[in-house]
Order: C-alpha cells, then sequence, then structure tokens
C-alpha cells in the first residue's frame, strides 16, 4: 500500500533526498547550479519528467512485460525528457544553449529510474505521480539553495540583477561559477544534513 | 496472452514506441515555427556580434533589419562547396563567411570576419556547438574569442593560426588553448586553419572569374 502524501514529501525532501541521502543526480547538481534561473529550468523539467514517467509508468505496470520494464522505462522517460527539451529550447533558448546537454542527460538520470523502478512499479498511478513531484521538489530544494549561494558569491547577482551591496565590497569567487564551487556547497549541505539525520537514525 | 510470450513482448514495444514516437513529434512539430524562429535569431544575433553591428530592437526582426541594412549578403561557388558571404557595406568593408568542421563531438559552425584586404581576423564567433559543456564548450567564452580579435594572417605560412598550450604563450600570433579540452582546441584549430585556406582559394577564384567575366557580374 502507498504511503501517505506527507510521508512522500517527508522522504523527497528529507529522509530519502534524491541529492545528499541517495546521492543521485550529481551532475546536473555541479553543472547547472552557478546560475539560479538556469536551476529553475532544470528542476521544473526534472519535476515535469519525474512525475510523469511515473505516472504513466505505474498506469502501464500491469501490462509492461517483466522482462523488457528497463527498456520501456526509459522509452517512457525518454519521451518526457525530449518533449522538455523542447519546450524549453522553444521559449528560452539562451537558457536551453547552457543547460540543453544537462537537460538530454534526464533520461539517465538514476533519480528518475530509481522511482520508476521502486515506486512506479509497485505503486498505483496517483501515489507514484506523487512520488515524482516530491523526489523532483527534493531534488530542486537542494539545487535552488546551492544556486541561491553559488550566483551571489560567483557573479555578484541573483536571477541576473546585480546586488548592489555585493558589487562595492565584494570581489567575485570565480570558484563558485566553476564545478569545485559546487562541490564545496554540495559537501557543506550533505554534513549539515546527515549530522541532523544521523542521530535519529541511531535511535 | 501471456506476458512472457515473444508475440506480446514485441507487440507492446512496437505499440509503445509508436505512441512515444507520435507524442514527441506532436509536441516538436506544433513548436517548429518557434523553434525556427530562435535558430534565426540566434545565428543573426551572432552575425551582427562579429561584425559589431549594434542593434537597438534586439527581436527576431530587429536583426533582420540591422543586419540587411549593414551587410550584404551573398553566395558563391568554389572549392567544391557554396560559401556564403557577409561584406559590410560601409567602408571597412569586412569580409566574413561561415566555416565548419567536426571538432571533438560533433560539427562546429561559426563565423569569420577578416579584414577586406584579409591580413587580420577581425572576430571569430560560434554559431553552434556541441562540445563538452565547461571543457570544450569553453570555446563560446568571451576570454576565448577575444583572442583572434587583430590576429595577422600570413598566406605565405602553411599554418595561419597557431594554437598554444596557455604557459607556452610567448608572443602575440598565438591563441592560448582551452585547458582541458585539447581534443577540442586541436579540431578547431584544423577546422579554422583549413577553412581559412579553402575559402581564400575559393575566394580568389571568384575574383578571378569575375574581373574575366564580360559583363562582371557576381557569382551568387
Amino acid at each position: 500500500m502507498a504511503a501517505p502524501v506527507k510521508t512522500l514529501f517527508y522522504d523527497g525532501f528529507w529522509k530519502s533526498n534524491p541529492i545528499f541521502v541517495q546521492v543521485l543526480g550529481i551532475c546536473s547538481t555541479l553543472a547547472v547550479t552557478n546560475l539560479l534561473a538556469n536551476t529553475l529550468f532544470m528542476c521544473a523539467g526534472l519535476i515535469f519528467s519525474t512525475a510523469m514517467s511515473s505516472l504513466t509508468i505505474s498506469l502501464l505496470r500491469k501490462q509492461i512485460p517483466a522482462r523488457i520494464r528497463m527498456i520501456v522505462q526509459v522509452l517512457i522517460i525518454a519521451t518526457f525528457v525530449m518533449m522538455v527539451d523542447i519546450i524549453i529550447k522553444a521559449t528560452a533558448p539562451e537558457i536551453h544553449r547552457f543547460i540543453g546537454p544537462y537537460v538530454g542527460l534526464i533520461i539517465t538520470n538514476c533519480i528518475i529510474m530509481g522511482r520508476a523502478e521502486a515506486f512506479a512499479m509497485q505503486n498505483k498511478p496517483i501515489p507514484s505521480f506523487i512520488d515524482g513531484i516530491a523526489m523532483g521538489l527534493g531534488y530542486s530544494a537542494v539545487l535552488v539553495i546551492i544556486a541561491l549561494v553559488r550566483e551571489p558569491l560567483g557573479f555578484g547577482t541573483i536571477l541576473g540583477y546585480k546586488l548592489p551591496a555585493l558589487q562595492i565590497w565584494w570581489h567575485q569567487w570565480t570558484i563558485m561559477v566553476m564545478a569545485p564551487g559546487a562541490f564545496f556547497m554540495l559537501g557543506l549541505l550533505s554534513w549539515f544534513a546527515r549530522m541532523h539525520q544521523l542521530p535519529k537514525e541511531k535511535r | 496472452m501471456k506476458k512472457t510470450s515473444p508475440v506480446y513482448v514485441i507487440g507492446f514495444m512496437i505499440v509503445i514506441s509508436v505512441i512515444c514516437g507520435t507524442a514527441v513529434s506532436f509536441v516538436h512539430f506544433s513548436m517548429q515555427k518557434t523553434l525556427e524562429a530562435n535558430e534565426r535569431l540566434s545565428r543573426n544575433r551572432t552575425i551582427a556580434k562579429a561584425f559589431g553591428i549594434s542593434v537597438s530592437k534586439q527581436t527576431a526582426n530587429g536583426y533582420d533589419k540591422a543586419i540587411a541594412g549593414a551587410i550584404d549578403r551573398t553566395f558563391f561557388s568554389g572549392n567544391n562547396r557554396t560559401w556564403e558571404l557577409f561584406t559590410r557595406k560601409a567602408a571597412p568593408h569586412d569580409i566574413g563567411f561561415i566555416f565548419t568542421g567536426i571538432a571533438f563531438w560533433d560539427r562546429v559552425t561559426g563565423i569569420i570576419v577578416l579584414s577586406d584586404d584579409f591580413s587580420t581576423i577581425r572576430s571569430m564567433e560560434i554559431i553552434e556547438q556541441k562540445e563538452t559543456p565547461g571543457l570544450g564548450a569553453r570555446i563560446e567564452e568571451e576570454g576565448f574569442k577575444q583572442q583572434f580579435r587583430g590576429y595577422p594572417l600570413n598566406w605565405k605560412e602553411s599554418k595561419l593560426i597557431t594554437f598554444g598550450k596557455p604557459d607556452a604563450v610567448n608572443g602575440s600570433h598565438q591563441v592560448d588553448a582551452i585547458t582541458g579540452a585539447t581534443q577540442t582546441s586541436i579540431a578547431l584549430e584544423r577546422i579554422l586553419n583549413s577553412e581559412l585556406a579553402a575559402f581564400k582559394t575559393a575566394y580568389d577564384s571568384r575574383e578571378m572569374a569575375d574581373s574575366s567575366s564580360a559583363t562582371g557580374r557576381r557569382l551568387n
């Protein structure tokens, strides 16, 4: 039986957070979080793809032959990811120029594959859809936090708008624009989260 | 029918593939006009930037008008291909052409603008590339492209543009390769050199054809 909605969201955001607990989707986490606008588009794309592919896979779970289930899952995921890719390319071409390669990589993102195999194949459509949204939001929350630190420190901006205070006294950290900046942020966030999670696990 | 039977498995795969393919095609078809307009805008923006044309109205039509007003766009054949040629209407009559070639992962397309006497490169801009993000894709960064501005061309040399390691740069006639993207750097150096040489040969033969023509018409 599917877990209640509250539990699904608690798992997605905290207990089984795809980034700092399952350590999935790290490639895009490092790549797109230097600008908040890129991050938001990536997150929207991932939430849509995860939710819709989980819903579709769950709807078809009784018809999908076990031997080819992984192929079918990838096909369904790829369909939604390609739709997202086309939509971003049409609506925000400049952002697509930077995040395009990573949008394509959502197909192989372990978060979606993991949820399809572990949850959608065993649960009803609505809980699977909510699980997809919860996991996507959990991923997004971490990415947005990282982007909210990296963009101001690296570029002195938020969503492209210059922060006046930072323009005066802040010398921009180039390292925060580059992937190592994301590694530092991810490490700090994981440390913070695990520090609060581990004592509960031991009880 | 049993889900394990080969007929069911194959039938299921065919049906799901057709549904998924149709869904993607439908989304692509419904957005095709927007995608084409975006592509045209992106290309025109790059060409305008290469020629240093300021565009007040930064829309697709704005760029179309600005480019049409400042640049002559013609085509000519030479060296077994058709070249897209851009010539600045006002002096200096800089000349630009579209270069293309296979880099490390996929095709790189860009524009090179030369001075009218072919002695220097005015600018080099990338129109499309699919190199590794963060590494080879850095050929689009301003710092890299800036190195081509004012690059002198000696057409007697076999290698017109030389890429070097960042620490090996000792003169002004060398382009810093991109650290961590050796293959893209090597490929771009090869593409630029071969395309410049091919364009010059084609352009010179076009000039000769023009001067020998009785009507003096341009080869378009």
